[in-house]
């Protein structure tokens, strides 16, 4: 028995340590360890859609179609991950920049605005637009504290679509633009067809995807790992004591809501080159809620987290509910058999961010700091003036 | 222990569906649906899944289709969270596009949906007949159809077999004028797609005919009271009140308010979107209006009163328990006109990617008639249908039952 | 706990009054304003939408003025006020349609508020009990998203229960019955619903201002430690500001059944939001200013709309909002906040 026990703590070690030895290579290689990760993933993703059950559930075409789907709450996730997760500022009207980097390649590249520009640099132009409007919309919340900040950037969220749904001439309105033109990248011409961007081949986007979102992550990690991300955790856990530090809490902020706009003016772009519509219905209230809940199971703060929550809740909502519903029909299981899961996702949603908040606050992977963060703070005498309630009254340091 | 436990799962998974994906002996050729099927938008897509599935059911029933027999598979869903969703229905055509067992697809519902599914299934060349979708820049050149078929805009695979909101709209304006004999409306619509499109055309119309409008609003779906709006709308004494949209966006809501605020007397006129069944199930717009109801009309993107309807309704009923709602009948006649083409198809042989051809290119040959419960129709270079009916109901008096035939408009004929 | 918030405080006697009469006069002012601009008919229309948003704002304002959260589910409680009060009276009483004598009308009304606002307050304390007080210490994006989360579990509750299409709630009181005064003709619903929510709020006035629990919450808004020290009961306290809040959600719920005959598992969170915007707008944490503000903006809802302006509507209260946050955070009516840390 002892020696079990034994041999299990020498094992636990063992894998310890590699995982910390892991944890150390990639801390000093951060690039190479994401350019590594990204192109393994890559590669895994497709080879496991392709083995049962998986492959059951739909046709190949459609799981790497779902994959880049994903990808772009990937992006979503990465981006509200600077905003809420490092700089601690919680937006709830994050799919307005969304909007704003899908109507800015809609302007640039459809037959409702007579423009054809090229693809690569409209995903920069998108990136900035979103960016100058993530300062603007940001700029009027600077002096505000959480809860009025949520509110400001919900109101932005809700004013957002509104505005693109009434000027009609400039985003033809509640039709939306249609048509918009797929991604055109020059020297790719000279490629067979199978490597063309097609209605009917997703292949072409995964990759595409792959490719912004590996650039994406070093970016954001190189950010994390700056002065400009540690200012940034700085203002998170308190702002006054930054300020006083000589962080310039005004700079810091903006950049926040620029950078974190940007991945979002990223992602609308692609998602506006894939599907060829904008309308302002794809932006509404339920896309922040969404990319939130994701930061927030994910693990706020942790990119790799975020990115594997919102990787794993998109494929879920896509595909894999559709498929309970299926399972639990055939099986005739009562009562859940009635259930139709898709009409109830915001349901699971609610339960699994309360349930969090409540068990788990810094998510499922959350970064070591964080965790020991919101665990230390809630036995932290520190906090001894105030009273716990359950202690006899009169009860105090 | 843990990664048993997920064998054993991924086992089971297998088996589940594998058994689902098993297929019989013989041939059988796949009929997709993609409509939303989840929130408000259900109780108008289940009628047209059942419809199809008659049709289907009966043609397998006569004897198949020379040795295929039709399966209605998947039945996939285009909504997200309760509601219909352009990406989630791109999504689906990738579904469907890549699978070869199916040879063609019913759907989507709205039309917004079908603008993302319209570029990959013609992509695809995959057959594609929608009962419900009335918006014109779906097929039509000048409203910028071509911009949604760029990869194949002569080789069309969409087809629909219901009328367009360019007819609807100005139907119900000269219903408005001739008819009720009204000359000053106030039109509201509720900010989406589909009913301000159909407001517009309304208005245009109504104006070009020599009445006016006195005011129009937009209301979002989220609006609860109307009163204000209602309010001052009266002020400026219309006599007929337009509604642009659908029940779920208010329809019956500014009904009922529109009586409480002492417009009962004003007749209300509303698309499609409005008529959804009858007074005694709960959520359709006679029964949100309740009383109010009295004195609405609505308009149907298709022929209202066609001859083989009691026989449709009888063996609907049969089949169903349930009368025959909305667009039951046009997705009774998507299939028909689908079933045809298989039959045709079939005789030219071909493995599957061969007859998916077949099948969409004598679908949209615009010298093929297909004789559907609707009449015999066929389709123009565009994809649209023939019969430009749009036909209007009158709200029952008394107030029991469903909307009641009122009269028709053919623009054919015009 | 950081700098006290635009509280509860307890003034000196005669500037509180001079105060309130002063409000009263602008508002009187505001009235007639309207009356000239958007005319008679559409002041009973603002008055009524106003009464709601009111009832609804004061909920918001109390619990953030004493534990500093914005309880996004408080519009969905709102909602959850108005399907129980629509089961009632359907499924339990049985009754469908008006109801034309007095007396029994009068007892209906008040069974239905009873319970409906009972339900409610049990609903809003076993929110606070089992979402909120766990994380009382935690950080402040916590409590938030919980009760993002508890909205969304609230309205799908209701989708689950009810349908995703509007249900029809019976208006007891028949909204045909006119009175003409004042130039408009003003149906008697409208003029119950103001008169009602006038009531309830100089009753919440009266018991913050005269009870004991009413002294214990506005100290805990003005400073929580120093409260416990003079043995103000914390759980409590917050325990019962919910259920305050909540039962005035609930009749807001009855209330809106009545006026507009229908309701809709998803039309809580938008009302709530407008009527946070109220609250906000009079200063979060005055509950005589969340009560002015959501007067007004009852009558910027129906001012926009009268004029045409329906589209932007939604985007025009919105912006009122953020325009009030970043210019004047402490509203219209409350006291200066200093800078934030």
């Amino acid at each position: 028995m002892n020696a079990g026990v034994g041999a299990r703590n020498a094992r636990q070690r063992r894998g310890g340590d590699v995982r910390d030895t892991i944890r150390e290579f990639a801390e000093q290689h951060r690039s190479t360890s994401i350019i590594v990760a990204m192109a393994v993933i890559a590669a895994v993703l497709p080879v496991l859609a392709a083995v049962p059950p998986f492959s059951l559930f739909q046709p190949h075409n459609a799981w790497v179609d779902g994959f880049a789907n994903a990808g772009t709450y990937v992006l979503l996730a990465v981006g509200l991950n600077i905003v809420v997760g490092l700089a601690g500022l919680l937006d709830l009207g994050y799919a307005a920049f969304f909007a704003f980097g899908a109507y800015a390649y809609a302007y640039g590249a459809s037959p409702f605005s007579h423009n054809d520009l090229p693809f690569l640099p409209l995903l920069l132009v998108g990136a900035a637009v979103a960016a100058t409007f993530g300062v603007i919309l940001g700029a009027p919340t600077l002096r505000l504290r959480g809860d009025y900040l949520a509110i400001v950037t919900f109101g932005f969220g809700e004013i957002v679509p509104i505005v693109f749904l009434n000027a009609e001439q400039y985003t033809n309105g509640t039709n939306g633009i249609g048509g918009v033109y797929q991604p055109t990248i020059p020297l790719l011409d000279r490629l067979p067809d199978s490597f063309q961007f097609s209605f009917t081949n997703p292949w072409p986007f995964y990759v595409l995807m792959i490719f912004i979102l590996t650039i994406v992550m070093i970016f954001a990690y190189r950010l994390q790992d700056s002065r400009l991300g540690r200012a940034w955790m700085a203002i998170r856990e308190d702002e006054l004591a930054a300020a006083s530090s000589g962080v310039n809490t005004v700079t810091t902020k903006l950049l926040a809501f620029a950078l974190g706009a940007s991945t979002a003016g990223l992602a609308g772009v692609f998602n506006a080159a894939k599907l060829t519509v904008v309308s302002p219905d794809q932006f509404l209230f339920a896309v922040s809620f969404t990319v939130l809940a994701m930061i927030v199971l994910g693990g706020m703060g942790n990119i790799w987290g975020v990115a594997v929550g919102a990787f794993v809740i998109s494929t879920i909502q896509q595909t894999l509910l559709k498929q309970l519903d299926i399972v639990f029909h055939q099986l005739g299981i009562p009562i859940l058999k009635d259930v139709n899961f898709l009409s109830y996702q915001f349901l699971l949603y609610g339960v699994a961010l309360v349930l969090m908040m409540l068990l788990r606050s810094e998510g499922l992977f959350p970064s070591g700091r964080r965790r020991r963060e919101l665990h230390s703070a809630e036995d932290s005498a520190g906090e001894a003036l105030v009273v716990d309630p359950a202690a006899p009254t009169g009860g105090l340091v | 222990m843990k990664f048993s436990k997920v064998a054993v799962l991924a086992a089971t998974a297998a088996l589940v569906f594998g058994a689902c994906n098993a297929t019989t002996g013989g041939k059988t050729l796949k009929i997709a649906i993609d409509l939303p099927l989840q929130g408000s938008d259900k109780a108008a897509s289940d009628p047209i899944v059942n419809g199809v599935k008659l049709a289907i059911k009966e043609a397998n029933a006569a004897g198949g289709l020379n040795g295929y027999t039709l399966t209605v598979d998947p039945i996939l869903d285009d909504a997200l969270n309760g509601a219909h969703d352009a990406q989630t229905g791109a999504k689906n055509m990738q579904t469907a596009v890549n699978d070869s067992a199916i040879g063609a697809l019913i759907g989507p519902l709205n039309s917004s949906v079908a603008k993302a599914e319209i570029p990959i299934t013609n992509k695809a060349g995959l057959l594609q007949c929608s009962p419900a979708n009335t918006n014109e820049g779906l097929t039509k050149p000048q409203f910028g159809a071509l911009d949604i078929r760029k990869d194949n805009p002569t080789k069309i695979n969409y087809v629909r077999v219901v009328t367009t909101d360019d007819k609807q709209g100005p139907a119900a304006a000269q219903f408005a004028i001739s008819v009720l004999k009204k000359t000053k409306a106030y039109v509201i619509d509720d900010t989406e797609t589909f009913g301000k499109g159909i407001a517009d055309n309304f208005v245009k119309e109504f104006g070009a005919e020599g009445g006016t409008v006195v005011a129009r609003d937009g209301a979002p779906k989220s609006t609860t009271d109307y009163t204000a709006l209602l309010t001052a709308a009266k002020a400026k004494g219309p006599d007929v009140v337009y509604f642009g949209g659908v029940t779920a966006t208010g329809g019956g809501i500014i009904r009922k308010q529109m009586a409480q605020v002492g417009m009962a007397d004003i007749p209300y006129i509303g698309p499609d979107g409005i008529q959804d069944g009858t007074v005694e199930t709960s959520g359709t717009f006679l029964n949100i209006a309740g009383d109010a109801a009295k004195g609405s009309y609505s308009s149907l993107a298709a022929i209202g009163d066609f001859p083989a309807k009691k026989d449709f309704t009888d063996r609907y009923v049969k089949e169903y328990n349930v009368n025959p709602t909305g667009y039951s009948a046009t997705g009774y006649a998507c299939a028909q006109v689908v079933l045809e083409a298989v039959k045709q198809a079939v005789t030219k042989g071909g493995d599957n990617a061969a007859l998916r051809e077949s099948i969409r290119a004598y679908a949209v040959d615009p010298s093929h008639t297909y004789k559907t419960i609707l009449g015999d129709i066929h389709f123009d270079e565009n994809g649209d249908t023939s019969q430009l009916i749009v036909s209007f109901y009158k709200a029952p008096d008394p107030l029991k039952g469903d909307w009641v035939f009122d009269s028709q408009v053919d623009f054919a004929k015009k | 706990m950081a700098a006290p918030s635009a509280a509860l405080t307890a003034r000196p006697t005669p500037v509180r009054i001079s105060r309130n009469v002063r409000m009263g006069i602008l508002a009187m002012l505001w009235v007639v304003a309207f009356y000239a601009l958007i005319g008679p008919q559409q002041v009973a229309n603002a008055l009524t939408l106003g009464a709601i948003y009111a009832l609804i704002a004061l909920g918001y304002t109390m619990v953030y003025g004493i534990i500093e959260l914005i309880n996004f589910a408080h519009g969905d409680v709102f909602m959850i006020g108005a399907f129980v009060a629509m089961f009632l009276t359907t499924n339990v009483l049985g009754i469908h349609g008006s109801i034309n004598d007095p007396i029994r009308l009068t007892v209906t009304l008040v069974i239905v508020f009873a319970v409906t606002m009972t339900a409610t307050s049990i609903l809003g304390v076993a929110i606070e009990r089992l979402a909120y007080r766990p994380l009382r210490h935690a950080p402040r994006l916590a409590p938030l998203i919980t009760a993002i989360g508890v909205s969304f579990i609230l309205q799908n509750v209701a989708l689950f229960l009810f349908g995703p299409a509007s249900v029809n709630t019976p208006q007891l009181i028949n909204p045909g019955l006119h009175l003409d005064l004042l130039g408009a003709s003003v149906a008697y619903v409208n003029i119950f619903i103001f008169v009602l929510a006038i009531v309830l709020m100089f009753a919440l006035n009266l018991f913050v201002g005269r009870t004991r629990l009413g002294r214990a919450m506005r100290s805990t808004a003005q400073d929580p430690q120093a409260s416990q020290l003079m043995g103000v009961d914390l759980n409590q306290t917050i325990a019962v500001t919910f259920l305050i809040g909540s039962a005035l959600a609930g009749a807001a719920g009855v209330i809106q059944g009545i006026y507009l005959g229908s309701a809709k598992w998803d039309f809580g969170f938008n009302g709530g939001l407008k009527a946070f915007t109220a609250a906000v707008l009079g200063g979060i944490g005055n509950t005589t200013g969340a009560a002015l503000g959501g007067f007004i903006i009852g009558f910027l809802e129906v001012a926009a709309a009268s004029k045409g302006y329906g589209r932007w509507s939604e985007a025009i209260v919105f912006s009122v909002l953020i325009a009030v946050l970043i210019f004047r955070p402490a509203g219209l009516f409350g006291q200066q906040i200093g800078e934030r840390a």
